[in-house]
């Protein structure tokens, strides 16, 4: 082995030690689990074909213009609607405000496109509200206009609505953690309260309120469910049709290709907007911020700001899907829908849990052996998360699909039968589809609840008297029993509304919850999707909760020593 | 000796961190081992701790030997507790099952009961059933403390033990520290780079740098005859004067000649007995 390679294996303290399991496994693991994202990477080698032109020539620049006007109008939304929240919620004393610091986080539990075709009912020629408008005024077909709501504004709304709350939750806890003195510096030097805010406090939070962001556009290029929904033709959209319409997997996957560097792209801007400058708090004092008291006029102001976005990001969306659901509860709730629940909480669970696994051997590996090369590949692994799920169900049947190609060809050849597909379209695809997809957020969890337990701690346990493996079961496993909960939980969640994964990679007649809501939907059966969308929704208030539990946490024990970890929690939380 | 070093030398990997270090520490007594950030006192602790694999040279517990020749024997296994840097308690436990933690070949009430003799002696009677974190600074210290004191160790370890503590408290907290070790007959090796740490527990103490044992000594040898210009300055701040070394080990500096050099080599003089603290006068070669 050449001296650098070597020093690559090697910890930056560690003795000198052979190359074993941990150095080997983990950057076999990171690289299986980013086989993925690199195959549709490499995809931009492959010639363009055809059809590749052809998309060029037509559909390529709506693709990305649409793309483009939805992350800017998704931007805009995401940062008025949680920016505003964040700030009356922290820097004002309204009645209500106590319920909207955790209410406001309650659309994190939607899905863009069960509120997108919700609103479609409600808003429709022959939903209530035109039903209503025209009777209170008399109006016939024509005689009025009213906004269409399956257009890229639309689509805006409806996605802003869902993913304000990345921008809220992390704006808000930076302003939490400011220190009181800067604030109070500034009101020294001249400025008044609300100058003060938008001249000290906005701009040390801003690199909260990008992160925010970063995360809100991610989602928004991951969207499939709402633009499909709406006929509205971006990235993901372009790339099912250019392969399930054009049956052209290459091209499809060149566009995913191009995806993915806009979500890159993003990710390099995060990263430089937060390089600039420092923006460490020097004061160690935290206390309440200075409460604005509102009264009156303005009280009033606060409460519709706060109210707006939790009514139709979930309150009025979440009614609807109830009111459906009792009306169609005796065709829906039925056999078909118990085998549907229970695929859906089966596959969520083995995936969660094969994540967790996976991530909890990543993370040893990387606490046993910290040598770059390991730091890198656990880095590696969480790559999926940053990018779409259709992307990552191109990524993994490519290569799947020629598994099975070469297996059955070979086999053909030797011995004259078929296996068939042995892999592709099978559970086994989805899972891993899955665990590449998700494991950054098993990770995240896993390795802030494993940096709870120092290595003096390891040694402390050994002096008294026990094994390695008693290290493992009495001091970390009570200590990261929480975090690896949280994690599974987390995993859980996000495959139950995993979207156009699923819709790719599952095996055929095998259905899920979303994948199930979405079709009824498409299909203009909204009522009959409703039982389905608010099961999904239902637990994916979950995870909410225990965002809001995690803050109350972190408020409580605001001078404690544990506020610092419940912060990092919430931010793993929402990573 | 219940502590014996003999050559030890420790490495990860690359160069030498401890360069053939030798002691020996009877039963019952408090040795320190001084010296700046970086001089290898901890890495050698570490590996009479059993965390690290020693190159060369041995390691003998109460005539064990337990490390050297191949012989490697766990942590666990060592009978030897240790108080961390930083305190490495284990937030999950409550105070009192902190301590208990090394006592699991105990009885439950001979368990009880031993835990209650060290909440007595750290003084923290009332604090067994609360968590570490609801504890002053201080008062973790000596929750650590009765933890690694507990299944009565043949060697305590201390790595640093007061450096996250305040300075009025610390050297009250080490002389108190000092006091229980003694009390119940402990033999122990603390790790510091603060001499003031060092001087108010320690009864012999050693000088590292850059991995060389340079002095191992009683507290008053090291302080009135440091070995050479290093211990000086380190433990006291020492005034250097040039000299030369003339006939019959006198030694002429600017101050006229001294004649207290009885080392052979006389390439350094202690001189004066009757110092204030920190005013040693100190001569060297002129080359």
């Amino acid at each position: 082995m050449i001296p650098p390679l070597r020093q690559l294996f090697r910890g930056g303290g560690a003795s000198s030690r052979p190359v074993d399991v941990w150095t080997l496994g983990v950057p076999l693991l990171a690289l299986l689990l980013a086989g993925p994202v690199l195959v549709v990477l490499a995809s931009v080698l492959q010639p363009a074909g055809e059809v590749w032109h052809h998309l060029v020539a037509t559909v390529l620049r709506d693709y990305i213009t649409n793309s483009l006007l939805l992350l800017l109008g998704v931007g805009s939304g995401t940062l008025l609607l949680g920016v505003s929240g964040a700030w009356l919620c922290t820097m004002c004393r309204f009645p209500g405000r106590r319920f909207f610091q955790w209410g406001l986080l309650l659309p994190l539990a939607m899905l863009a496109y069960i509120i997108a075709y919700t609103y479609t009912g409600l808003l429709d020629f022959s939903g209530p509200l035109q039903t209503a408008l025209r009777a209170w005024f008399d109006w016939g077909y024509g005689d009025y206009w009213f906004p269409e709501i399956r257009s890229l504004p639309g689509a805006v709304a409806m996605l802003s609505l869902v993913l304000y709350p990345y921008v809220y939750l992390l704006t808000r806890a930076a302003f939490l953690e400011q220190s009181v003195c800067v604030l109070e510096a500034s009101r020294t030097l001249g400025c008044g309260p609300w100058r003060s805010f938008f001249r000290v406090a906005l701009p040390l939070a801003r690199p909260a309120v990008i992160a925010g962001l970063t995360l809100a556009l991610m989602e928004t290029l991951a969207d499939f469910g709402t633009v499909q929904y709406f006929g509205v033709d971006t990235f993901t959209t372009g790339i099912f049709r250019t392969w399930y319409g054009l049956g052209d997997l290459t091209a499809a996957t060149q566009l995913a290709a191009l995806l993915m560097i806009f979500v890159l792209v993003l990710i390099i801007l995060e990263h430089r907007s937060r390089r600039r400058a420092r923006y460490h708090h020097s004061g160690q004092r935290h206390q309440e911020l200075p409460g604005y008291h509102l009264k009156g006029g303005r009280a009033a102001a606060a409460f519709l700001v706060c109210l707006l976005p939790l009514l139709l990001g979930f309150l009025l969306p979440a009614a609807q899907l109830v009111v459906w659901a009792v009306a169609t509860w005796e065709q829906s709730f039925d056999a078909g829908f118990l085998a549907l629940a229970g695929n859906s909480l089966l596959l969520a669970a083995a995936a969660a849990l094969l994540t967790l696994l996976l991530a909890l051997l990543l993370a040893y590996g990387k606490r046993l052996r910290p040598t770059p090369l390991i730091r890198a590949a656990v880095r590696v692994a969480g790559m999926g998360y940053a990018v779409p799920g259709l992307v990552i169900a191109i990524g993994v049947i490519i290569p799947f699909a020629w598994l099975d190609h070469t297996v059955d060809r070979w086999l053909q050849g030797h011995f004259g039968i078929s296996s068939g597909l042995l892999l592709s379209g099978t559970v086994a695809a989805l899972l891993f589809a899955y665990v590449a997809r998700f494991m950054a957020v098993a990770l995240h969890t896993v390795e802030a609840g494993l940096g709870k337990v120092r290595s003096s701690m390891d040694d402390a346990g050994r002096i008294l008297g026990m094994r390695p493996l008693g290290v493992l079961r009495r001091i970390h496993l009570p200590i990261i029993r929480g975090s690896l909960l949280t994690a599974l939980l987390l995993v859980f969640v996000d495959v139950l509304k995993e979207l156009p994964a699923t819709l790719v990679l599952r095996p055929f007649n095998f259905n899920t919850l979303a994948v199930r809501a979405f079709e009824l939907a498409s299909d203009e059966f909204l009522a009959e999707s409703s039982l389905a969308a608010l099961t999904i929704v239902a637990v994916g208030i979950l995870p909410v909760i225990l965002l809001s539990l995690s803050i109350a946490r972190t408020r409580a024990e605001k001078t404690g020593p544990g506020a610092r970890s419940a912060v990092g929690d919430e931010e793993t939380i929402v990573h | 000796m219940q502590l014996a070093l003999q050559a030890v030398r420790v490495a990860y990997g690359g160069p030498d961190i401890v360069k053939g270090v030798s002691l020996g520490l009877a039963g019952g007594t408090i040795g320190c081992l001084l010296g700046p950030s970086g001089c290898g006192k901890t890495t050698l602790l570490r590996a009479i701790a059993g965390f690290e694999p020693v190159v060369s040279g041995e390691i003998r517990l109460g005539g064990r030997r337990v490390a050297g020749s191949g012989v490697m024997v766990p942590p666990e296994k060592r009978r030897v507790g240790m108080v961390f840097q930083d305190l490495a308690l284990f937030p999950h436990l409550s105070n009192a099952d902190n301590i208990a933690f090394g006592l699991r070949h105990l009885d439950t009430r001979q368990r009880r009961r031993r835990v209650a003799e060290l909440l007595a002696l750290i003084n923290l009677e009332e604090s067994g059933t609360l968590y570490p974190h609801q504890l002053s600074g201080g008062q973790q210290q000596r929750v650590a403390l009765a933890r690694a004191m507990a299944p009565r160790p043949e060697l305590l370890l201390l790595d640093e033990p007061f450096s996250s503590l305040d300075m009025e408290i610390r050297e009250k907290l080490a002389r108190e520290v000092a006091r229980l070790l003694k009390q119940e007959e402990l033999t122990a090796l603390l790790v510091t780079h603060d001499q003031f740490e060092a001087f108010a527990m320690a009864d012999e103490i050693g000088v590292l740098r850059e991995g060389e044992l340079v002095q191992w000594d009683s507290a008053y040898n090291l302080y009135h005859r440091p070995h050479n210009p290093f211990v000086a300055d380190f433990i006291g701040e020492g005034v250097l004067l040039p000299g030369v070394v003339k006939e019959g080990g006198v030694v002429a500096t600017g101050l006229g000649d001294l004649r207290r050099g009885r080392r052979r080599s006389a390439v350094m003089t202690g001189w004066g007995r009757r110092r204030a603290a920190g005013s040693g006068c100190w001569c060297g070669p002129r080359r």
